[in-house]
């Protein structure tokens, strides 16, 4: 053994294994050897056995059955003549005959188990035996039918042989019953014959046929039978001659029959017994081998067993040695090395084996690999701080990126999608916080998200891997609201990921300036209607400062019994009316200065309520049913209450025209705070405001009007004596304009509602003003200059000024004015802002105020820029009255600024 | 570099082994087809392994009376064995010896025993005729052959040139066909003895019959007439009756070709009869026997019999020596001699159709055996020289009249005296 390890040492791992596994291999392809040989003899001694007794089964049925038959056989011998033929046929002969057929068939069962394949190895007994035996069946069965048929031909009744030769022998005896000498020759003839069917001796035939021929010699040679007779006589002695010549021969055959029945019986019946010997010895010889090659076969495995344990240990032993203990040590280095251990090593000997030279090769390789580590771990070391860096580098561009960043994973197979991942950009766009919607479904945060189409866009994200831009859109829910723009992408890893922004400022802007530009697009309608009116206006309002003021003036120097008053107070009132309608033109040119003043909206609702205009509407619209909803401790407004009551009438009737049978106009006020999107979407700031609403139940104003109804002379109304002049809701827009508030208009088929906010006025004090009169608009002697372009309007004015008690000096231009001031001073100035040609009312002043500088000034128009009105006022004007003004307006106006004049120069000393 | 897996070496040790059990299976295969292959003929072989027997079946008749005539059957044989030290072509020759009783179902039963032996080579027998006519259909019908050295009934080969009823394919005969025997007696009863009258009996035996109807139709050609044609059984003892029968026929004389001892109790019971004083008496060759002689004593005297020429020669002479040397005393009957030549012939015959394969296995054909002894032709026989005819009859036909006046002289003294000779013209 000592000798064999170097050899071993030096082998191949492969080839230690294949000696190993060839020596085990051995083992079990010797006990599978041993274990199928003694299978085969197992099984051939059991197939003996088998075939041995199968063929003692056989052996002994056959020679019951040939035993039986040859019974039968004896049997029908023996009754055949001492009870009918055909009975014994049927009780011995034939039960034989199917005795011996199944005999043969036995035989030939027999024959196919001896033969089969191999010859009968039966010892002891010789083939020639068992070819006999088994022919011995067909033999017996031709020699029992053989004799069968014998014994039938002999004593078959009428045409046996026997019957024939008794028929004759009767024949015989009846032709010579009258010789009694004869008679007694035959009946001794007969008495033999008949010892003969006894004894069945052929010398006792003989004997019969020798006294048939002595009695063939009596009768031949007797004279008293005729020729004939004993022609006759000879006929039947030579008959019976042959019959009984035929009878011995058939006696002869059948005593050879019998004899070799015996013979027969003598050949099988050794040749049975020797079989049936010899077949229980196969038997007992078939266990006994058995029973000696299962002892021979459990010793030998138990041996080679034994050996193969022993065997197996000792290669157990020095396979784990040279191969298991190796691999253990190679497993174990290697595991301390993937530990980390990277200074362990192999213990490598001499071996030059597979295993010795993964060893030398771990080894080196350990080496190799501890020398690359080192520079490897700096590089790992390096590559991840970068790695952090750049980690931290992305985390902070996710994190602090102007955009927002949601990433989603995807569940449900694509269909929802969950919050994985959320950006600081993210947090602050919809005021949530990161915490709050990870692992959440982004339906569940954003409960609308679907109606945005959105989270279609990232199931097709998500299917198709391409990346796609979601058009904007405008996203609310009772949480936040805003416009979104999303781009949604997929990562490499399945999550889908949603960068979008938060566009709702810009939208917001965009909306702003749009709607800052059709303000701008109005304002430049309404001041391109606003010149045009204007223009019509100033011309109309000096004519009709005429028209109203000539009927005043009149009418203050005739009696009142004057049948002319009554004419001249139709001309001043159509002059108002005139003037009135000029004023529509002016308010929706915004060309004129309104007088704003504190009011409380529920009282200018009340005031139209009261007045004769509603009440002509009422009538106009019986069918309509009228009602006020009035809200409580309403703030007061800064109006012009003359455009407000304007603006309700108006809105009323539009309301009520609306209306085509049955319906309701209803008058609302209340306070609203508007919030920062309403504000947006109102153009209004967030603040408080007092709410006008009118509303109708009509059949309300189709989308396409909406956008135009507050332009001038926009109307969808048929043309009638109702209809106004096309400026109702163009005084309306331009009058809410003019305070600083806005117009909403909700309309829909069930109806039209307009709500007009006014802004809130800081002073809640209402100035309760009384209609003076014309003594307490008298002057003390004040001088006053008149400037104005129109001669007409300076003589009106003077007229007025002079009836009023003051002194009034005309001038015709501004240049005349400063130039007459430059010698002289008034107490106040009348000044016409417009005047052509020449300077205007703002320049005069302010040329006059450079000779004068505290010289106070009314200011009149017809039209007039308010940028220039509101110079002359900045400049220290005093007060603006519009054209055409009554007497009552002009006194008091002048009055107010005297008096202010005197209450300052008083509170200057 | 490559190196080889220990599956790897396991398969191929495995194929291997596999690989030279399935050549071994191929070669066994083969080896058993070649043996097959050997026999051509169209009766089948007998083969005979390398130190294996050379089996003979023997029928003779072997108990009874007429044991004797069997006995010098089988010393002929013996002989004929010794001669050849009991082996041919290498091979011991056994014999399978069974007795038939002389009688026909004692053939058929006996010759079973040796056609159920698949290496019966051929049969030597019978010394009955009645055992040999059933026996030899037995016999053809498996395809063996049988020769005879005592079988002479006409019956069993052929009757007048053509084939006899009970001819069957295979068998041969050294035993003359007395077909002609019991003409030659009955033209010397008729021609030199001038007895027209003639009584025959036979005892259903085909030999006997056939010599009787021989008898009797020559006789008949001649202007004889046959008185009584009768018969006796196979055993029977009492001829009182038939003889009283034959008495009364006014024959002038009485052929009856029998075996003993029925032969026997006709000649004693006649010589008891008065009747019989003037009746002349043959019989035939069954008779011409020393233990008949012995037994009948004076009572044979001037009896006549009919039977085969005693073969004469150095041959003869030699054979006889070596019978006497052999079995301390003189031969019963002549019959020893045609016995040997039939012997003879079949090993001749044997020797000259086997064929031996290198391991000395010996391969017989049926078919070829049987042809080969049709084929023989003027073989040198103790008893002359044979040829056998496509009937079977090898022997040839001369019969002797022998007279026994001196019974002490024995079978030397009848067979020595001829009163006539006949040899087929």
């Amino acid at each position: 053994m000592k000798r064999l390890l170097p050899h071993w040492n030096t082998l191949g791992l492969t080839k230690k294994f294949s000696l190993v596994f060839s020596l085990l291999f051995s083992f079990i392809f010797i006990i599978a050897a041993v274990s199928y040989v003694s299978f085969l003899y197992i099984n051939k001694a059991e197939k003996n056995i088998l075939k041995s007794i199968q063929i003692e089964r056989l052996v002994l049925q056959m020679n019951h059955g040939q035993q039986k038959a040859r019974q039968l056989i004896g049997s029908f011998f023996l009754h055949q003549q001492q009870s009918s033929l055909q009975e014994a046929h049927e009780r011995y002969a034939q039960p034989s005959v199917s005795e011996i057929a199944r005999v043969i068939s036995l035989s030939n069962e027999l024959k196919k188990l001896l033969f089969h394949k191999t010859e009968s190895s039966i010892r002891g007994i010789t083939q020639t035996d068992l070819n006999l035996y088994l022919a011995s069946a067909k033999r017996f069965a031709d020699t029992s039918i053989e004799a069968v048929e014998l014994v039938s031909r002999r004593g078959a009744p009428e045409i046996g042989v026997q019957a024939r030769l008794r028929i004759n022998a009767t024949s015989l005896a009846k032709e010579i019953r009258n010789h009694p000498s004869l008679q007694v020759q035959y009946l001794n003839m007969v008495s033999i014959y008949k010892d003969y069917l006894i004894s069945r001796q052929r010398p006792v035939m003989q004997r019969a046929l020798n006294m048939l021929s002595e009695l063939q010699t009596v009768i031949t040679q007797n004279t008293s039978f005729t020729a004939n007779e004993k022609g006759i006589f000879l006929k039947q002695f030579v008959s019976m001659r042959n019959l009984a010549q035929e009878l011995l021969n058939i006696d002869l055959a059948i005593s050879s029959t019998i004899n070799d029945f015996s013979l027969q019986e003598q050949i099988t019946e050794r040749i049975s017994l020797t079989l049936i010997q010899q077949s229980q010895q196969e038997v007992s010889f078939a266990q006994n081998h058995i029973q000696l090659t299962q002892q021979i076969l459990g010793y030998v495995i138990l041996t080679i067993a034994l050996l193969a344990f022993f065997a197996v240990l000792s290669l157990a032993r020095l396979m784990q040695a040279s191969v298991t203990y190796r691999v253990l040590s190679l497993a174990k280095a290697a595991r301390e090395y993937s530990k980390g251990n990277m200074g362990v090593r192999v213990r490598v000997d001499d071996d030059d084996d597979e295993l010795g030279l993964l060893g030398t090769s771990f080894n080196s390789m350990a080496g190799r690999l501890n020398d690359l580590v080192i520079t490897l771990e700096d590089k790992v070391e390096k590559r991840t701080a970068d790695l952090a860096i750049r980690e931290a580098f992305y985390r902070q561009l996710f994190d602090h990126g102007s955009n927002a960043i949601a990433v989603y994973k995807a569940v449900n197979e694509g269909q929802d999608f969950v919050f994985v991942d959320f950006n600081q950009a993210g947090e602050k766009i919809e005021h949530i916080q990161k915490e709050e919607i990870i692992g959440r479904k982004v339906d569940e945060v954003f409960p609308r998200l679907k109606d945005t189409g959105l989270l279609d866009t990232f199931r097709e994200v998500w299917k198709s891997g391409e990346p796609l831009s979601h058009p904007d859109f405008y996203y609310e829910d009772s949480r936040i609201e805003g416009w979104r723009q999303n781009r949604v992408y997929k990562l490499p890893t399945g999550e889908i990921v949603a960068m979008y922004d938060d566009l709702t400022r810009q939208k917001r802007a965009e909306q702003e300036k749009e709607i800052m530009e059709q303000q701008l697009l109005q304002a430049q309608k309404m001041e391109a209607i606003g010149l045009l009116a204007g223009g019509v206006a100033h011309d109309l309002n000096n004519i009709l400062t005429a028209v109203i003021n000539y009927p005043e003036i009149l009418l203050l120097q005739l009696p009142e019994e004057s049948p002319l008053r009554t004419p001249i107070i139709q001309i001043r009132e159509s002059g108002l009316r005139a003037a009135a309608v000029v004023a529509d033109l002016l308010t929706v040119a915004r060309g004129v200065a309104n007088k704003m003043e504190t009011a409380d909206l529920n009282q200018l609702i009340a005031t139209f309520l009261e007045s004769s205009e509603f009440g002509q509407i009422k009538t106009d619209h019986s069918h309509i049913h009228y009602s006020a909803d009035l809200g409580e401790h309403l703030s007061n407004i800064t109006c012009s209450t003359v455009h407000v009551i304007k603006c309700i009438m108006n809105l009323v009737i539009n309301g009520s025209e609306a209306i085509p049978a049955t319906g309701e106009v209803t008058i609302q006020s209340r306070k609203e705070l508007l919030n920062a999107r309403q504000a947006v979407k109102y153009c209004l700031d967030p603040v408080s405001y007092i709410v006008l609403a009118i509303s109708d139940t009509g059949k309300g104003i189709s989308e396409a009007d909406l956008d135009h109804i507050f332009e001038p002379f926009y109307t969808k109304k048929v043309m009638s004596k109702k209809s106004g002049t096309g400026l109702g809701l163009s005084i309306v827009w331009n009058t809410m304009q003019d305070h600083g508030g806005g117009v909403v208009v909700h309309s829909s088929k069930k109806g039209t509602r307009f709500d007009l906010y006014f802004p809130i006025s800081a002073d809640q004090h209402i100035k309760k003003k009384l209609l003076p009169t014309l003594n307490e608009l008298r002057g003390s002697g004040e001088t006053i200059l008149i400037v104005d372009d129109e001669p007409q309007l300076r003589k009106i004015a003077m007229t007025i000024l002079q009836e009023l008690g003051y002194i009034t000096i005309c001038k015709e231009s501004g240049e005349d004015a400063v130039s007459y001031l430059q010698t002289h001073s008034v107490d106040l100035l009348l000044l016409d802002m417009i005047m052509d040609p020449g300077m205007n009312g703002r320049k005069t002043f302010e040329q006059i105020l450079r000779i004068h500088p505290k010289q106070k000034a009314l200011l009149v128009s017809g039209f007039s820029e308010n940028a220039e009105v509101d110079k002359a006022l900045a400049l220290g004007a005093g007060a603006f009255i519009k054209k055409p003004y009554s007497m009552y307006e002009l006194g008091e106006a002048i009055l107010d600024i005297l008096q202010k004049t005197m209450e300052l120069a008083y509170d200057n000393r | 570099m490559t190196t080889t897996l220990p599956f790897h070496k396991f398969q191929t040790t495995l194929f291997c082994g596999f690989f030279f059990l399935i050549l071994f299976i191929l070669l066994s295969s083969c080896q058993e087809s070649q043996k097959i292959s050997e026999c051509k003929d169209t009766l089948g072989c007998v083969t005979i392994s390398a130190g294996a027997p050379l089996q003979i079946g023997v029928l003779q008749a072997l108990s009874g009376q007429v044991a004797p005539l069997g006995q010098a059957q089988l010393r002929g044989l013996e002989l004929a064995l010794d001669k050849r030290e009991h082996t041919l072509l290498g091979h011991r020759i056994v014999t399978q010896v069974e007795d038939t009783g002389c009688t026909a179902e004692g053939g058929a039963n006996s010759v079973l025993k040796l056609i159920a032996n698949p290496q019966t080579v051929a049969i030597f027998g019978s010394t009955c005729s009645g055992a040999a006519a059933t026996a030899s259909k037995a016999m053809s019908a498996a395809g063996l052959t049988m020769i005879s050295g005592n079988n002479s009934a006409p019956f069993l080969t052929s009757i007048a040139g053509t084939a006899a009823p009970n001819f069957e394919k295979g068998y041969f005969r050294t035993a003359a066909n007395e077909e002609n025997a019991g003409k030659a007696a009955a033209e010397y009863v008729y021609l030199k003895l001038g007895l027209k009258n003639a009584a025959t009996i036979h005892d259903n035996d085909i030999y006997t019959r056939g010599l009787v109807e021989s008898f009797q139709k020559a006789f008949l050609e001649m202007g004889g007439k046959i008185v009584l044609a009768t018969a006796i059984n196979k055993g029977d003892t009492m001829m009182e009756p038939v003889l009283q029968a034959v008495g009364k026929s006014q024959t002038q004389l009485l052929f009856f070709p029998l075996f003993q001892p029925e032969g026997n109790h006709i000649l004693l019971q006649a010589r008891k009869l008065f009747s019989f004083n003037e009746i002349l008496l043959i019989s035939d060759g069954a008779l011409i026997e020393q233990s008949f002689i012995q037994e009948v004593g004076d009572a044979a005297k001037g009896m006549y019999f009919v039977g085969p020429q005693r073969p004469t020669g150095t041959a003869v002479m030699r054979l006889t020596e070596t019978y006497q040397k052999k079995y301390n005393e003189a031969p019963s009957a002549s019959y020893f001699f045609s016995a040997f030549d039939a012997a003879e012939l079949l090993f001749h015959a044997i020797e000259s159709i086997a064929t031996q394969g290198k391991d000395g296995t010996l391969h017989i054909g049926r078919e070829a055996l049987r042809n080969a002894l049709y084929n023989t032709s003027a073989y040198h026989g103790v008893t002359g020289l044979l040829s056998c005819d496509q009937f079977g009859d090898c022997g040839n036909a001369a019969f002797n009249i022998l007279r026994l006046d001196v019974p002490e002289q024995g079978i030397d003294g009848l067979e020595s005296n001829i009163v006539h000779s006949w040899v087929s013209k």
